[in-house]
C-alpha cells in the first residue's frame, strides 16, 4: 500500500508574518494521499483550505514540516526546480477557471503539453482524447469567453490532466458554478478519477462535492478535525 | 512557436491600444527616415555641388604656393605632369589652372576676386560651372579676354553681360598688372560667397598676362568612380615629391567633417525619437503586463517559468515594434523618392542657404547602410524598452496575483 502514496505531509504549520504579528494559517498538519484518491477539503473560512492547497501545488513554503511529493521534497525546492516540478507533477485547476483568453479550448488543452516540449502529434491526439472525456469537441475552438462557466471550467480540468500530472489540485471548482453544471463537473472529474486513476484533491465548502468525495478532510483553524475515508 | 503564438495573440488583445503605439513607432521611423534623408540630400548636394566647382576629388599645387599664393610658385614640368595624368586609368579627368588674386573694378566699384585661368576644354569635362550659366554664355575656347563672374559678384558691382570691367593684379616682378575683360556670363552655384570672391577666364589670356606662359598653379584632378581617393593621392604624390597632393578633404576639413557627420547625426537624429518612443513602449508594455497580472500569475502556477515568461514580454514587445516598421519604412520610403524626385523647394529661405553654400532645393535621399542602422536601432530600442516590462512580469508571485 506505502509504494502508492502520492503525497506525504509530514507536521507542517504555516506561520504568515512570523516576525510581526504571527497569524497561524496552518499547525502540525500530517496525512498522507494514495493514488486515485478523491479528497475533498473542507472546513470554514480561515480553516487553512487554500493555504493547504498552495503548500501542496509548491506554490508556497511551509514554515515547518515537510511535503513529499513522489518521493521529492517540495519544500525544498525552489526556482526553476520548483517551476519544472509543478508543470510535470501537478495540476491546477483554479475557482475562476484561468484560461488563456487568446487561445483557444484545444489551445488551452494543450499548453501544458506544450510547456513539456512534447510532440505536437502526440498533443493533438491527447487533446482530442480530451476534449472527447470532457464532452466538448464541438467547442475545441472556441475561444474562453465564447464558451460558459461551466465549458470553461471542463476545459480547465482537462488542461490540468493533459500533462498526465500526479495529481489535480482544484481550489473550490464549483464556486462559480450553477447547481446542474456544478454536478456535470464533478460527475466528470469523477469519471476521469475512475478511468485515468487521478488523484483529486479539492479545497471546498461546496457539500455537492463534499457528497461526491470518497475521503473528506476537515480543516479548523489550521488544525486537521477529521479524515474520513472510504464514506 | 509557442511564446511566438502567445506572444502575437497577445499584442493585438487590446487592438486600439496596440494601433496608436505602432502607430506612434510608425509616424516616429518616418519622421526619423526622412529627416536623415532630409539631412542626407542637403550635405550631398553641398558636397556634389563643392567637388564639382570648387574643389574637385584631387589638387596639386607646387610646394610653396601652400603658404604663399604668389604668381612665381608654379607647378614644376606642369605640362609633362598633365600629360602623365591624363593617362592614367584611375583618373577620369585632368585639369589645369592659372590663379591670380586681385582687383575687379568698374565705374560702379570694386572688389576683391581670384580669378582662375582654365584650359576652358578640359575644364568642361572636370568641372559643372559651364551647367551654372544663369546669364549670358560660358567662355569659349578661342576667344581673348572673356570672363565669367558669379552672379552675386554681378548684383553687387551692378555689372550687365557684355559690360567690360578692369582686373588688376600683382604681376611677377611686383609690378601691378591691369587688363580689361568683358564679361560674358555669370554663373550662380548654391555658395553665395564662391560667387562673389571667384572669376573664370581662359588660361592663355592670364598666364600671359602673368608672365609665366604655360605654366599651371593648380591642377585639379577628378578620380573614376570607386576608385579610393586617398590612394590615388599618396600615389600621385610619391610621383611627384617637388608638389602637395591634397584631397578635398585636406582643402576644405569642414566639408569633410560634415559629412562624416551624416551617421551621426542619423544616430542623433532616430536616438532622440526612439528614446521618446521608447516611453510610450514601456508604458504600453507595463499595462498590458499589469493588467494580466493574474494571468501571468497563473502561467506561473502551472508550470511556465520565468525565463519563458520574460521571453514571452520580450516577443511581445519586439512584434509591437515589428508590426509598426514596415508601415514606418513604406511611408519614409514613398515621401524619400517623392521628394528625391521632386525636390523640397526652400526658396523662401533661398539666400540663407546660399550664404552658408547649400541649395535651397532639396533632394532628400538614404542610403541601405543608413536602413540597416535604423533597424539595429530599432532592435535595440524594442529589447531595452522590454526590459521593465518583462522584470515586472517576473517579479510576479504566482500566489499573491492568482488570488486577485
Amino acid at each position: 500500500m506505502k509504494q502508492d502514496i502520492v503525497i506525504s505531509v509530514q507536521n507542517i504549520s504555516k506561520i504568515y508574518d512570523e516576525k510581526t504579528i504571527p497569524v497561524i494559517a496552518l499547525q502540525d498538519v500530517s496525512f498522507e494521499v494514495e493514488k486515485g484518491e478523491f479528497i475533498a477539503i473542507k472546513g470554514p473560512s480561515g480553516s487553512g483550505k487554500t493555504t493547504l492547497l498552495n503548500l501542496l501545488g509548491g506554490l508556497d513554503k511551509p514554515s515547518h514540516g515537510n511535503i513529499q511529493i513522489g518521493g521529492h521534497e517540495v519544500s525544498s525546492l525552489s526556482g526553476k526546480a520548483l517551476v519544472e516540478f509543478r508543470l510535470n507533477h501537478i495540476g491546477f485547476v483554479f475557482q475562476s477557471y484561468n484560461l488563456i483568453p487568446v487561445f483557444t479550448a484545444a489551445e488551452n488543452i494543450g499548453f501544458i503539453m506544450q510547456l513539456q516540449k512534447i510532440n505536437s502529434d502526440l498533443i493533438h491526439k491527447r487533446v482530442q482524447e480530451l476534449l472527447i472525456q470532457i464532452g466538448l469537441t464541438d467547442k475545441a475552438n472556441k475561444r474562453p469567453f465564447e464558451l460558459s462557466g461551466g465549458q470553461q471550467q471542463r476545459i480547465a480540468v482537462a488542461r490540468a490532466l493533459a500533462g498526465k500530472p500526479q495529481f489535480i489540485l482544484a481550489d473550490e471548482p464549483t464556486a462559480n458554478l450553477d447547481s446542474k453544471t456544478a454536478f456535470h463537473l464533478l460527475d466528470l472529474m469523477h469519471e476521469l478519477n475512475q478511468k485515468e486513476q487521478m488523484t483529486f484533491i479539492f479545497s471546498t465548502h461546496d457539500q455537492r462535492v463534499i457528497e461526491r468525495a470518497r475521503r473528506i478532510i476537515t480543516l479548523e483553524d489550521g488544525r486537521i478535525v477529521s479524515d474520513q475515508r472510504d464514506i | 512557436m509557442l511564446l511566438l503564438t502567445l506572444a502575437w495573440r497577445n499584442v493585438w488583445r487590446n487592438k486600439k491600444r496596440s494601433f496608436i503605439i505602432t502607430f506612434a513607432i510608425a509616424l516616429g521611423l518616418w519622421a526619423g527616415l526622412f529627416l536623415v534623408s532630409f539631412y542626407n540630400g542637403m550635405i550631398g548636394q553641398r558636397l556634389d555641388s563643392a567637388l564639382r566647382i570648387e574643389f574637385s576629388h584631387i589638387q596639386i599645387h607646387a610646394k610653396e604656393y601652400q603658404h604663399d599664393y604668389e604668381l612665381k610658385f608654379c607647378i614644376p614640368e606642369s605640362g609633362q605632369m598633365m600629360e602623365q595624368l591624363k593617362s592614367k586609368d584611375s583618373i577620369e579627368s585632368v585639369s589645369g589652372r592659372v590663379i591670380a588674386y586681385g582687383m575687379l573694378a568698374n565705374a560702379r566699384g570694386h572688389a576683391g576676386l581670384k580669378t582662375y585661368g582654365v584650359q576652358v576644354g578640359t575644364e568642361k569635362s572636370l568641372t559643372r560651372l559651364f551647367e551654372k550659366i544663369v546669364e549670358g554664355d560660358y567662355l569659349s575656347p578661342s576667344a581673348n579676354n572673356e570672363m565669367i563672374i558669379g552672379r552675386a559678384l554681378a548684383k553687387k558691382m551692378s555689372i550687365r553681360v557684355r559690360s567690360k570691367v578692369v582686373f588688376t593684379f600683382e604681376g611677377m616682378e611686383g609690378n601691378l598688372v591691369s587688363t580689361a575683360f568683358r564679361i560674358v556670363g555669370f554663373y550662380e552655384t548654391h555658395n553665395a560667397l564662391f560667387d562673389e570672391h571667384n572669376a573664370f577666364t581662359n588660361i592663355s589670356n592670364l598666364d600671359t598676362l602673368a608672365g609665366i606662359p604655360g605654366s599651371l598653379h593648380e591642377i585639379a584632378i577628378f578620380v573614376k568612380p570607386g576608385v579610393e581617393i586617398e590612394q590615388i593621392q599618396k600615389h600621385i604624390q610619391k610621383e611627384y615629391p617637388q608638389t602637395i597632393v591634397q584631397t578635398w578633404k585636406d582643402i576644405s576639413p569642414e566639408l569633410s567633417y560634415t559629412s562624416s557627420m551624416t551617421d551621426q547625426i542619423m544616430y542623433i537624429y532616430m536616438g532622440i525619437i526612439l528614446l521618446a518612443l521608447s516611453f510610450g513602449i514601456i508604458n504600453t508594455m507595463l499595462m498590458s503586463v499589469l493588467e494580466r497580472t493574474a494571468e501571468l500569475g497563473m502561467l506561473m502556477a502551472i508550470g511556465m517559468s520565468n525565463y519563458r515568461v520574460f521571453g514571452m514580454i520580450l516577443l511581445e514587445t519586439f512584434l509591437l515594434v515589428a508590426s509598426a516598421s514596415p508601415a514606418g519604412f513604406a511611408l519614409a520610403m514613398v515621401c524619400i523618392q517623392y521628394f528625391g524626385k521632386h525636390g523640397i523647394h526652400l526658396e523662401k529661405y533661398k539666400d540663407v542657404y546660399q550664404n552658408f553654400g547649400y541649395s535651397s532645393t532639396i533632394y532628400p535621399t538614404i542610403q541601405m547602410h543608413q536602413f540597416q542602422q535604423v533597424i539595429s536601432l530599432l532592435i535595440i530600442t524594442a529589447f531595452l524598452s522590454s526590459l521593465a516590462p518583462a522584470m515586472k512580469a517576473i517579479r510576479i508571485k504566482p500566489l499573491k496575483a492568482i488570488r486577485k
